[in-house]
């Protein structure tokens, strides 16, 4: 009788170990994976401190570009007659717009978009068209606002008035 | 396993969201936008275009550029709704069987087929910024959609290479994205305001389903009504100002819009903004300048009809569930116009209670679907869940001040160590004070426990090393132990109501430390430059013991001097008062250990080498030793000799 019940005794003893160490098992890999998570955590905090600032110049650039362009406005509608002291003062006011370009480039923002150009709608905003026979179909016939870009991506599309030949 | 795309496949916008981590999160697109224009075109060239970029030649491309499309997908041709685009698109729309078709660069497609040109763009931007394929998506549609429009969606996910495991309703996806389908018994309004349309669904959460009670809306009210209504105010005003029309100037007018969408965003927290447009166009007389001033109030008064026009389809849809307007539990505002306090408060005042915005409104509804798609996909399952402490931990340190060791709604388990000091030389006990709260004195907290280190051996004040660790396990029991780096002897203690407040206790703790910032700032600091000032006194006057015959009797002068001014303003009111006599001693002070220096005596003490001035920390050296940051704690003489510069409180 006793070897009975030392035996069923070992067999429930045996099962108790079991489920112990399929358990031990579970919280060590639940463990190592925090560990690992966390290790990953941190790898991923120093790549999004990366993105931040990367993020915070472009949306700089973005908000002082506007500043950019109105001075180009300003150039645009520059009169005419100027007199010499008038295109001296001129002249300042061109330096301190040039000034600011420079500005942009030191944060490695770059303006693209010409007149001639084909009109990309990937990079360019077509803000408008025109029909001219004379000039190549599908071409940007005039630069509202310069497009700028850093690095490869564009942080704010060209506004342009695009050439679209019609044939009536 | 890959990842089911939670996917808001919007009228004028689209957004995608996946689980990570977890947690719901808007994927970008290939751009770097979070949202995608739900517009696709063919150039002239043959090249086919899908979202930004088709937006971007619309202007010059209107027959072949399709938008809207979902105004189309599973529609009778014979619909009122496809009578009317048909009058109003550029695009062409035909009938195709019982149907509808459109025309794209001269070759006919379904809105099934269109759609799913967006959706192939988003699942392949979605495949390049989570590095794997995506063979899965949630597609959300509005609850008004019936079977023909649902079933049409799912076959547009098909053609763009997606198995669709469920269709679910936007304002259904809304709510999940809240986690208001835990809301059971409850019932929840969905306020919808788009970039074209508006939509309101009542809600009723029961144990396994939300179900949508009503639905109502306005098809053609949203964000851009909005617009206009301030663009055509600004090109009233120039008139009425230069009498120019600039709403025939293309270029102006692009102008006006970009400037009209940006006031309206800015007017949402500021009180007024400038609409500055320099050289808007030229007149005969010269360059023409748009300078206008926009206030909130013009604004509201400006957009006030449309706000309030979309109040009546919730009335209807509150009649159509038979339910009064106060049965609502909760309302979930969905698309960007909600940011407007305008339409915030005008849905506060007609429920009397305020609405949700913390999700970001233009992403809800895809954080939503990929919520579901996260149940689907078997991603949301059992988790560790893990709690955090509610309130900060810390010590009383000198001058009854509370030094957190451990911040509030850190995850737990966790704990943290750091060094303190004494604040009396020769002092062999500290006692650790142990408290729970937010307030900077020690005496508004709530003291969890104390306990008493003792048999440290003599030494200066500042010196000792004792070492103060928190621990915290996964059932909120803290155990705080103190350890004398020197001697070796530790003392601890068991704390099992750490986590134990009751959430009101907990709020309200929160809420006095908020009311009493302010007034408790001010007496921190005061503690702080008294401090600051007894710690002065303390390094000058050993310094002047050490400079013992090194000095000549009008250097040692000056200092004394100092010293008795420092004291004599320590205990006032006027920080700049005992600034200003610690700045002069310390300048004295410096000049005596400069000359001692030059003595050539090297070092007379480990004190006497640092500068005497070391800010509210303990003594250089014991900073020197550890990288940690050593404070004075205000530990007490068991035998009742008050402390220095403490309040001489009893153990």
């Amino acid at each position: 009788m006793s070897d009975e019940q030392s035996q069923s005794e070992a067999t429930e003893e045996m099962d108790e170990l079991a489920v112990l160490k399929e358990k031990c098992a579970e919280l060590e890999n639940g463990w190592k994976r925090a560990l690992a998570d966390y290790d990953n955590l941190k790898k991923d905090l120093a790549r999004e401190k990366q993105d931040l600032r990367r993020s915070t110049v472009e949306d700089l650039c973005l908000q002082l570009l506007p500043v950019l362009d109105n001075f180009d406005q300003a150039v645009r509608f520059q009169p005419k007659n100027l007199g010499d002291a008038e295109k001296n003062w001129l002249a300042g006011i061109l330096h301190v717009r040039s000034g600011l370009e420079d500005l942009f480039k030191t944060f490695g923002a770059e303006p693209f978009c010409e007149v001639g150009d084909p009109f990309d709608p990937h990079i360019c905003d077509a803000a408008g068209e025109r029909s001219d026979a004379t000039v190549a179909d599908q071409t940007i016939v005039e630069v509202a606002q310069r497009g700028w870009k850093i690095g490869d991506k564009v942080l704010r599309p060209a506004k342009v008035i695009v050439n679209n030949v019609t044939s009536d | 396993m890959s990842k089911i795309l939670g996917i808001d496949l919007g009228t004028t916008n689209s957004c995608m969201a996946v689980i990570e981590g977890g947690q719901p999160k808007v994927l970008e697109n290939k751009e770097g936008a979070r949202t995608t224009p739900s517009m696709v075109a063919v150039t002239k060239n043959g090249e086919r275009l899908a979202g930004a970029s088709a937006k971007r030649q619309a202007v010059t491309n209107p027959k072949d550029t399709l938008f809207s499309i979902k105004r189309l997908i599973g529609r009778r041709f014979n619909d009122a709704e496809v009578k009317r685009d048909q009058e109003t698109m550029p695009y062409e729309i035909f009938q195709k069987g019982e149907g509808v078709g459109v025309k794209m660069g001269n070759e006919e497609y379904t809105p099934e087929q269109i759609s799913a040109m967006i959706l192939q763009k988003l699942k392949v931007d979605a495949e390049e910024r989570i590095g794997e394929k995506i063979t899965e998506a949630v597609i959300t549609v509005p609850a008004y959609f019936d079977d023909a429009q649902r079933q049409a969606t799912k076959v547009a996910g098909e053609i763009a290479g997606l198995d669709v495991k469920r269709i679910i309703n936007e304002p259904t996806a809304a709510a999940l994205a809240y986690g208001f389908d835990k809301k059971v018994g409850q019932q929840i309004i969905v306020y919808d305001l788009g970039g074209g349309t508006f939509d309101v669904s009542v809600l009723d959460v029961s144990e396994d389903t939300v179900e949508v009670k009503s639905t109502n809306g306005d098809t053609h009210l949203g964000g851009d009504d909005f617009d206009r209504a301030i663009i055509d105010w600004i090109i009233a005003e120039f008139k009425s100002q230069e009498g120019i029309d600039l709403g025939q100037d293309a270029l102006a007018l692009q102008r006006i819009k970009d400037a009209a969408e940006k006031a309206k965003i800015e007017l949402s927290t500021a009180q007024q903004t400038e609409i500055n447009q320099p050289f808007i166009t030229s007149g005969a007389e010269g360059p023409k300048h748009l300078i206008l001033t926009l206030t909130r109030s013009k604004l509201e008064e400006l957009v006030d009809d449309l706000a309030t026009k979309t109040l009546e389809p919730v009335r209807a849809a509150l009649k159509d569930s038979g339910l009064d307007k106060s049965e609502i539990e909760e309302i979930i505002m969905v698309g960007g116009m909600t940011r407007m306090p305008l339409i915030q408060k005008k849905v506060e005042e007609f429920f009397g209670k305020k609405p949700h915005v913390g999700v970001n409104p233009d992403e809800v509804v895809a954080l939503g679907a990929a919520v579901q798609a996260g149940v689907l996909g078997g991603e949301v399952k059992d988790v560790l869940l893990l709690d955090v402490t509610p309130l900060s931990l810390g010590l009383e340190t000198l001058g009854g001040v509370m030094t957190k060791l451990i911040e509030r709604n850190t995850t737990i388990p966790t704990s943290k160590e750091q060094i303190f000091s004494t604040a009396a030389d020769n002092q062999n006990t500290v006692e650790i004070h142990v408290l729970q709260g937010e307030r900077p004195m020690a005496t508004d907290n709530k003291t969890l426990g104390r306990f008493i280190l003792s048999g440290l051996p003599p030494a200066p004040r500042g010196v000792p090393q004792v070492e103060v660790k928190f621990d915290i396990d996964a059932n909120g029991i803290l155990n705080v132990s103190a350890t004398d780096k020197a001697s070796g002897k530790s003392q601890k203690i068991t704390i099992t109501a750490s986590t134990g407040l009751s959430d009101e206790e907990i709020e309200r703790m929160k809420k006095e430390a908020e009311e009493n910032a302010a007034e408790d700032e001010k007496k921190k600091e005061k503690i702080e430059h008294q401090n600051l000032a007894e710690t002065m006194i303390y390094t000058s006057e050993k310094m002047l013991k050490d400079a013992e015959g090194k000095i000549s009797a009008e250097e040692r002068k000056d200092v004394e001097d100092k010293i008795e001014a420092l004291k004599d303003v320590k205990d006032g009111d006027d920080h700049e008062a005992i600034k200003k006599a610690a700045d002069e001693l310390t300048e004295s002070a410096q000049k005596v250990g400069a000359k001692m220096y030059q003595g050539g005596e090297g070092a007379p003490g480990a004190d006497a080498g640092t500068p005497p001035f070391q800010g509210g920390d303990g003594g250089g050296s014991a900073q020197e030793k550890t990288d940690e940051k050593v404070v004075d704690a205000d530990f007490e003489e068991k035998s009742g000799e008050a402390g220095s510069g403490s309040d001489g409180k009893e153990v």
